[in-house]
This record gives C-alpha cells, structure tokens and sequence, in this order.
C-alpha cells in the first residue's frame, strides 16, 4: 500500500493486488494512508499453496478483471468519522459496563483495563513536564497522532503507575522513530517489541532485573511491558481480528521489561547495554526492539569461559541460522543475548569483555552458505559476493565461491546485543531472535521532570513493594 | 451499596493522514503504460506475466514497464526505492501501476 501511496502521490492511478486473508488489512492500511479501498483488487486464495492451474486461471478469470474494475471504479470519499477531543468523555458506566465498551470498540487487549477517567490520566501527567497536547509522532498504519496524552491515556488503562510516565513517554517516542519501523509492526511472523531499560530509574520505580525478570509478576515490568502492546493497538491501529491492522500468523504476548542488573555488570567492569549504544553511565534509557523468538535456555558450568562460550555459540547457530539470509536481505540484523550474573561473572573473570564475547560468537557460529539461503522463501535471493562488493556485508561471507563454506550466522559483532540480568544464582543464558529492519533496536533517554526528586519523596511512589526484601 | 461509575476518555489518536486529490479513473487503458511495483514476494513475477497476456487481449497499445525499472518495495532498500518511484515513473511514462503483492 505504501508503494501504491508513492505512486498515487506523483499523480499515476494505482491498485494494489492483495490476497482473500489480507483484504481486510489491506482497507484498514488504505485508510490509514488515504487511498480509495477501491483500488485494491483481490486474489481469491493463498498464493503460496497454489497449484499453477489453479493460480493462472485465477489471475485470467478473477484477478484481472478486478484489476481493470480498479482503474475503472469512482474514487469514492474517504470516510473521515468524528473523533472525540481529548478531554471528552466518550463512554458513562459502572466498572463492568467500561470493561464491555472498551471491548467492543477494541480499545482492550482482552485482559481487564483500568478506566481512563480525566483524574487518572491527570495523576500520570504529573509525572511529566511536558506539554499533554505534545505530539511525540506519528504511527502508520491509521497515520494517528502519538501525544503526552494519549501515553497517559493508555498507561492508565494498562495498570501502570503514574510515577512510571517518563518511561511510557520515552517507549513511545523510541517506536515513533522512523529507523523502527512500526509501519512494520502487523506482519506475518508476528514480532512483539521487548523494552530493555536502563539506569537508575530501575530501581527507583522497581524494576525486576534479577530472578524471574522478564516474568509477569513485577507490576514495573509487566505493567509498561503491556502498555506497549495497549498502546500499539490503540493509536498505532495494530489489532488482530475482530480488528485489522495486524497479521501475525501466530502472534506472541506483550514482553515484560527487561530491566539490566546493572550493579553485576558494574561489578565485573561490563558496559552496560545503554553505554554501548552510546549513554553517559548512570543515565535513564530505555530500548525497544523487535523479539520474534526466545531459544531454549543455555544450561552451562565450568569455571574458564570456553565451555560456556562453545554452548552459547552452537545455540546461535543451530537456533539463529535459518534468518542469516533473511537479516541480510533486508539488510538488518539484532539478536539478544542475555547473561545471568553467574555467567557473566565468570566469563569476566577469565577475561572476556562484552566485546570480546561478542567476536567470539561472530566468529564461531557458522552456517553453510548455501544451507542459510535455503531459508529464503519466494524469489527473494541474496547474493553473497555482491553485497561484499557494495560493501554492505563483510568480505566473511565471501571467502570463496564454495557454496558449502562456512559463513557467520551473525552478520557483525555490533549487532548481536549483550544484557546481563536474571537469576544471580543460576547458570544460564538465552537468545532472543530479532527481526531484521522491523523493530530495529531504538534507545531514547527518558526525560524526568524538575520536580521529579521531589515527586520520589512522595508516599507510595514506586509502589508498596519498592525496596521490599523480596526484591532480588 | 451502589458501584462507583466511571466516565471515561478516548485511548486513541488523532488522525493525521492527507487524503489524495480526486482524480479521474481509467477505464479506457487502450493506449496506455502500466507500471508493477513488487515485493519480491509471492510469485509477483509469474503473476504479472500472465496479467501483461490477459491485459494485452483486452486492451490495444498497451506499453508495459517490469517490476526491475522500479526496485524492490519491500526489502532492505525500501525506503530509497519508494523515494525514487515519483522520478522513475515519470522517466518511464507510466500512466498506471500495479502494486503487489500483499499476502
């Protein structure tokens, strides 16, 4: 639909060819751009499961004919419904009857909302000192305005407290960045956003970092982790059916936050992931990045690193090697790996830096040439010596013409990220898989207000359990 | 004991996109260049080659310009293909476009 919208812009009629399962997608996005639906014509079937016969004599007999019907038909109005304003109340009713609204105009995840009244979107806004008309962007695909007020909005609704404002704003500043690619964010292979957080703001709003951190059970974590998901469906117009907008095959549940321990990192001289990416130590950043799959656990022992690194590596390879093609042909590449303490603290203290991981396991992943273009589907192709040539892949994946040589699984060093969090008291480790340019990582340092010290000394902030013992 | 109510605001945003001018259609294609935009995806080739033969049986003087022209709107270069799709159109005499495919 974006190229149709291109084409349409520099004045050339367009219609889009788009399939049964993703007509109604397919409206919702042509809306969401301005583009008459009427010029989307439909492939009645599921062209990667079709015979030839059967998909030539459906071009012949259905496809083309809805084609020239496209080019042919008025350009009907967009219809543009009213929209409330802010501050309006849209809906009166006792808890229960919130609840069933908001279901039926699919302002719900499916779980139980907190009502958005105008006092409980006020509490949050005293948590920032910005301006609630802000707009913070704007979100494909309904091309619907992301405000200060409309974070709060949905942060009320997700459960959050209203101390964690900042970070819901910085979350929402990061996917409206055009380098994430939420026009992304409703495709197939149903990737959910996972927030990585940063800095001393961990602990004083109670973050998990440690034991169970990326569990729902933290109402930190769990909370802001649901809110992004809220939030994608509610202004960004991402919603698996009854609404349109998101087409995941399968689709994943919201991620809870994944706070850095950062006091381990500190501990064995590590950077933490926002130092990396370029952050003062000690500043408030949060990450957010695409997770299409977590691998299964590393379980790991030995006092020198080269037992934990040949384990962590060979998961990368045989858990990571089928989206080598796929992250090169899009041209974008970040997996995850997360490191509890006790595993962090022992490659440290054999002398491995994050750097220094992060080539071994550039280094020793390795997948067959020809085997990782296998996992190409369609036409789509990669070639290997070309995009050395341009200089867009490194001379590693074309050491030789053989197709069966040994390339890296993961495409540089830069992207393969390095989080220290999780149990303390366990040896373990996982990969998250990312996908390629959607959801690339993108990290905004969290703007607190001047009072926000002040704000801290409050009774409350931070919930009851802020500092309990059973905080890990 | 009665339950409190609850008097509530909107989550979402306001809707910001620009509605294209209206123009005339194109019933009548006889004569005119047609253009195919391709993800790369889903047999779009194939398929356009038998939209070209049936386009051609209905249609006289039609002129066509392959998906290759364009780029490719949908992998790692998207973004600079659909930045240069206006000039290539016009470079291309492109009176109409098929766009696909969406699946």
């Amino acid at each position: 639909m974006r190229a149709s919208l291109k084409a349409e812009q520099a004045g050339v009629r367009s219609v889009s060819v788009v399939t049964t399962a993703f007509m109604a997608h397919a409206q919702a996005a042509a809306r969401g751009l301005g583009i008459r639906t009427s010029a989307i014509a439909e492939y009645p079937g599921v062209i990667p499961t079709e015979s030839p016969a059967d998909f030539d004599r459906k071009i012949r007999t259905l496809l083309v004919e809805r084609i020239i019907d496209g080019f042919a038909a008025p350009m009907e109005a967009i219809e543009r419904p009213p929209e409330p304003a802010p501050r309006d109340i849209v809906f009166r009713g006792d808890y229960e009857a919130v609840q069933e609204h908001c279901l039926r105009e699919l302002w719900s995840d499916g779980l139980p909302v907190t009502p958005p009244t105008l006092a409980a979107v006020e509490r949050f806004l005293r948590y920032t000192d910005r301006d609630p008309a802000e707009v913070l962007g704007v979100l494909l695909p309904e091309t619907r305005q992301a405000t200060v007020w409309n974070v709060a909005v949905n942060g009320a609704m997700a459960g959050c407290r209203p101390e964690y404002m900042p970070v819901l704003i910085a979350v929402v500043e990061a996917i409206c960045e055009p380098g994430f690619h939420i026009e992304h964010g409703g495709s197939t292979p149903g990737w959910e956003p996972i927030i990585l957080l940063n800095g001393p703001i961990i602990g004083q709003l109670d973050f998990n970092h440690g034991q169970g951190v990326t569990r729902v059970g933290r109402q930190a974590n769990s909370s802001v982790g649901r809110f992004l998901r809220l939030y994608m469906r509610n202004v960004a117009g991402l919603r698996v059916a009854p609404g349109t907008g998101d087409k995941a095959t399968f689709g994943l549940m919201f991620n809870a936050v994944l706070a850095e321990d950062e006091a381990a990192a500190r501990a064995i001289a590590w950077p933490t992931h926002a130092m990396e990416r370029g952050f003062a130590e000690g500043e408030n950043v949060v990450e957010v990045r695409s997770m299409h799959g977590v691998a299964p656990i590393n379980f790991t022992e030995g006092s020198t690193a080269e037992p934990h690194l040949s384990v962590i590596a060979d998961k990368a390879q045989r858990f990571l090697c089928d989206w080598t093609a796929p992250c090169i042909y899009m041209g974008g590449f970040h997996h995850l790996l997360v490191l509890s303490p006790a595993i962090a603290e022992v490659l440290a203290r054999n002398g491995m830096t994050k750097a220094g991981l992060r080539d071994y396991l550039y280094r020793n992943a390795r997948v067959g040439a020809a085997r990782a273009k296998a996992y190409l589907v369609d036409k789509v192709e990669v070639d290997y010596h070309d995009l050395v040539r341009r200089g867009l892949l490194s001379p590693d994946f074309a050491l030789s013409d053989d197709p069966d040589r040994l390339i890296p699984v993961l495409l540089n060093r830069e992207g393969i990220g390095v989080v220290v969090a999780g149990d303390p008291g366990r040896n373990q480790s996982r990969w998250y898989a990312g996908l390629h340019i959607m959801g690339a990582p993108t990290s905004r340092r969290i703007r607190l207000p001047a009072n926000w010290e002040a704000l801290r000394r409050e009774p409350g902030f931070g919930g009851p359990l802020l500092n309990s013992a059973a905080a890990s | 004991m009665t339950e409190p109510h609850y008097a509530i605001v909107w989550p979402s945003g306001r809707s910001v996109f620009t509605e294209l001018p209206v123009r005339e259609r194109a019933p009548d294609l006889n004569g005119k260049t047609i253009g195919f935009l391709w993800d790369w995806f889903f047999r779009g080739d194939e398929l356009w080659s038998v939209v070209k033969q049936e386009l051609s049986r209905r249609f006289t003087g039609l002129r066509f310009v392959d998906h290759e022209v364009f780029g490719n709107t949908h992998g790692r270069d998207e973004h600079a293909v659909l930045d240069a799709l206006a000039e290539r159109l016009r470079a291309n005499g492109v009176d109409a476009v098929i766009s696909g495919i969406g699946a």
